[in-house]
């Protein structure tokens, strides 16, 4: 759709550990958005470069979808989504996609505790391509499983503190549209949506 | 010798057949999720670049000719004001990059890699190197 009478947009980076959701979460938000992704022996699929959507905000509580902002008379800016491969060996191609983001939407898989070292190592990974004081949320992801941990024990296992982690489920949408305009709202505060 | 080992020899084989042929300056085999399988490269700390960025090239070129039903993908070139960078595929699961200067004619450079990717799905179709 033409982005006349919109009033800018701007890219979000969704990163993350390997199979930690961030596929999903990106066409939960967009149900239009393409991904360039592999698939694995077991049947599963990996990114490869990334995966791509956008979603409409109004700077306030509202998020839209294309089809939802052609009949809404609001300004809202067009928020980029790009996925990123979570593989570890995949650096390159994550800080070659990373670029331009404003934001980050960081998703991590509460299941798999012991994925905290890569979920490390990617997001001092993201803070040395976007800058330290890259604004960032974290998605504490897949707390529809009932051996998903808690949030908080997340954040004090990953020795995090001065960044807000929710609760989410990319597969129910429990969380995810919370997280992402509490992203939103953080960029906001910071002067990041300034064009 | 291992199977293995021994297919980890004849891969060595044609990449420095490739290099040799295509006068290319470094030539890597790459799993198609972007995991380096063997290379002859003179920067061994490069390798795992060059194999994470032609895995995401090759996909971005196959998702762009699938988008544009032009058929199936036969390489992506790059061409630089001193280098040139070919990508392929090299067989179900893999692929082969090779580099070159870029006074290299690229005829050569995708005769030597169109080969070396053929004898690469010979011998490494069915394998697992994921």
């Amino acid at each position: 759709m033409s982005d006349a009478g919109k009033s800018g947009n701007f890219k979000v980076f969704v990163a993350g550990p390997y199979h930690a959701g961030k596929t999903t979460l990106v066409h939960l938000l967009d149900k239009k958005a393409q991904s360039v992704e592999r698939i694995l022996p077991d049947g599963t699929t990996s990114t490869i470069v990334f995966d791509l959507g956008h979603i409409w905000w109004d700077e306030g509580e509202n998020l839209y979808t294309d089809d939802e902002i052609k009949t809404s008379s609001c300004n809202a800016l067009r928020v980029v989504l790009m996925g990123s491969p979570g593989q570890i060996h995949m650096s390159p191609v994550r800080e070659a996609t990373s670029k331009g983001a404003r934001g980050v939407l960081f998703i991590i898989d509460s299941t798999a505790p012991g994925q905290v070292g890569h979920a490390i190592a990617i997001y001092e990974e993201v803070k040395l391509y976007l800058g330290r004081d890259v604004p960032m949320v974290v998605v504490a992801n897949k707390q529809d499983l009932s051996n998903a941990m808690k949030a908080d024990a997340l954040k004090n296992l990953m020795k995090i503190d001065s960044i807000r982690f929710i609760e989410g489920s990319a597969l129910t949408g429990q969380g995810i549209k919370e997280a992402l305009l509490e992203l939103l709202k953080i960029m906001k505060a910071k002067g990041c949506l300034n064009f | 010798m291992s199977e293995e080992l021994s297919k980890q020899m004849k891969l060595i084989q044609i990449l420095q057949d490739t290099i040799e042929s295509g006068k290319l300056e470094a030539t890597c085999i790459v799993s198609d999720i972007g995991l380096p399988i063997s290379s002859v490269i003179t920067d061994p700390a490069k390798e795992s670049l060059l194999s994470a960025m032609a895995a995401a090239i090759l996909a971005m070129g196959e998702r762009t000719v699938e988008e544009l039903k032009q058929g199936k993908l036969s390489q992506v070139t790059i061409q630089a004001d001193d280098g040139i960078t070919v990508v392929r595929s090299a067989g179900q699961h893999q692929l082969i990059i090779g580099t070159a200067r870029s006074k290299v004619g690229l005829g050569l450079i995708h005769l030597a890699l169109q080969k070396a990717s053929g004898r690469v799905a010979e011998l490494l179709d069915g394998a697992e190197f994921r």
